[in-house]
């Protein structure tokens, strides 16, 4: 998949294939790397909106840190939780009926800029950040927060973050919210939001649209109102 | 000047609407016009706009709250941009109820009443103020500037009831060039979600035969909606105010 997008265009994969968990598999992927910027990739998601590396380019030259989905309002360790309008990207799963479907969290510009945290399907920046930031491996041992805990540190740092809802990503796998996840939300929690009591979680519904196939995702996940926006005045319009 | 019409049988809802528009228009120039025996909401609202001196129109339901501030300002800085104005409708009109479309081509948020008590926010589209571009907008609340009726009218021959007259409206005035909008500023509390009893598809088949005859039948895109729990109106209007607003505003500024 990188292959193809990547065609043409000065590029490098570095493939880890005994991480010990996610941070520490980054962390060693970031030093053997050369490029500028730096993709941190599952390997389970499918790009299938055209132009990525001209996109992220873009995005780049206005944000630090670039995912395809996350919040502007981190109010726990699952960055979904804070809800609409206070989550972003839009993302292609198959249901369990073996259909495809868009989640759409909130898609109301190409770019959303003043984000808190990334989920980390995919997240690309400047080797700056990620040297400046680090991973934290020693808390985040496992596969899971290392994402938001990266993302969010980020944040409080300073950095700008921005979620990018014209890269279209196919995930194969959904978040899974089990025990092994709520281990690593617990530290994340003693070390964001310590003494605090969960925040009230509103119950949140963000649109799920069906589609027949990619080609049509597509089409759902480039909304006409984007090209209104570039158009419209000072005024919103 | 505003006409606020309202077609009301029911004389608490009436009295509510009227203190609510009420509060909402205090010290700005305005009328209310009250049909109380109207045929079909399309023979009430001609009727009531036969009546009516204002060089802007509301045509309202009786279990309408607006909630959000400033609605007269609000207002009549969207009608300086389009010609009617709604609270939630479609860019993209593919059958006789404008949700069919789905995300992303259907537009608006609404408050309605959450089985626990609480509040549900549904947000259809949000993703600045004001859309434009819309082909047809809910009843519940529609705005228009009284150029608009010297080109089209309610249809109370087709619409003879209390279904379809106000896409039949709406999208009457897309396809004569008239330019709509859907609100996403004034937040409104709807008492009633919509009701779709065997009438409707009555008026779903007239639509059908006035509008979409040469197009093939469509069906609702599959899909679901955004819907956000909220305690109160307090944090409706929070969740109704989504920050990005603000930074669109700055980055168009600059």
């Amino acid at each position: 998949m990188y292959e193809g997008i990547f065609r043409g265009i000065d590029w490098e994969l570095i493939r880890i294939d005994n991480a010990r968990s996610l941070a520490e598999g980054y962390t060693r992927g970031i030093s053997r790397s050369r490029g500028e910027p730096i993709i941190l990739s599952h390997d389970d998601i499918t790009i299938f909106s055209p132009d990525m590396p001209r996109r992220l380019q873009a995005h780049l030259s206005t944000c630090d840190l670039v995912g395809v989905a996350g919040t502007t309002k981190l109010i726990h360790p699952a960055w979904i939780f804070a809800g609409p309008p206070f989550v972003f990207g839009q993302i292609v799963h198959t249901t369990a009926g073996g259909r495809l479907g868009v989640d759409i969290y909130g898609a109301p510009s190409p770019l959303v800029a003043n984000i808190q945290a990334l989920d980390g399907m995919f997240m690309a920046g400047r080797r700056e950040i990620f040297e400046r930031i680090g991973f934290d491996a020693k808390t985040f041992d496992g596969f899971h927060l290392y994402d938001i805990d990266f993302s969010y540190r980020a944040f409080l740092a300073g950095m700008r973050l921005g979620v990018a809802n014209d890269i279209c990503i196919h995930h194969a796998s959904t978040g899974k919210f089990d025990e092994t996840w709520l281990r690593y939300a617990n530290r994340f929690g003693a070390k964001f939001f310590p003494g605090q009591s969960d925040p009230h979680i509103q119950r949140e519904k963000w649109p799920f649209v069906e589609v027949p196939d990619l080609a049509q995702a597509l089409q759902v996940m480039t909304p006409p109102h984007w090209r209104q926006q570039s158009e419209s005045t000072s005024d919103n319009y | 000047m505003f006409s606020v019409i309202i077609c009301s049988i029911d004389a608490k809802r009436f009295a509510d609407a009227k203190a609510m528009y009420e509060r909402n228009f205090q010290n700005h120039q305005w009328e209310l016009i009250h049909i109380d025996d109207a045929r079909s909401l399309a023979e009430g609202y001609n009727r009531g706009l036969a009546k009516s001196r204002g060089d802007l129109l509301i045509f309202s339901h009786d279990d309408v709250d607006i909630f959000s501030p400033d609605l007269p300002n609000r207002l009549a800085k969207h009608l300086s941009n389009f010609d009617i104005v709604g609270l939630a409708g479609t860019s993209r009109l593919i059958g006789p109820d404008w949700v069919w479309a789905g995300p992303p081509f259907i537009f608006g948020q609404v408050c309605s009443p959450h089985p626990s008590g609480r509040l549900s926010v549904n947000i259809m589209g949000a993703p600045r103020p004001v859309v434009g571009n819309i082909q047809a907008i809910d009843g519940l609340f529609m705005a228009a500037r009284r150029s608009v009726f010297s080109k089209i009218s309610f249809d109370a021959a087709t619409f003879d009831g209390f279904f379809l007259y106000d896409l039949d409206f709406s999208y009457s005035a897309f396809s004569s060039g008239l330019k709509i909008a859907v609100a996403n500023d004034i937040c409104a509390f709807h008492a009633s979600p919509g009701n779709f009893k065997e009438a409707w598809n009555v008026y779903a088949e007239k639509f059908h035969l006035k509008w979409l005859n040469n197009h093939p039948r469509a069906k609702r895109r599959p899909f679901a909606g955004t819907v956000v729990v909220v305690a109160d109106r307090a944090e409706a209007l929070e969740v109704m105010t989504p920050t990005y607003w603000a930074d669109q505003s700055a980055e168009s500024g600059k």
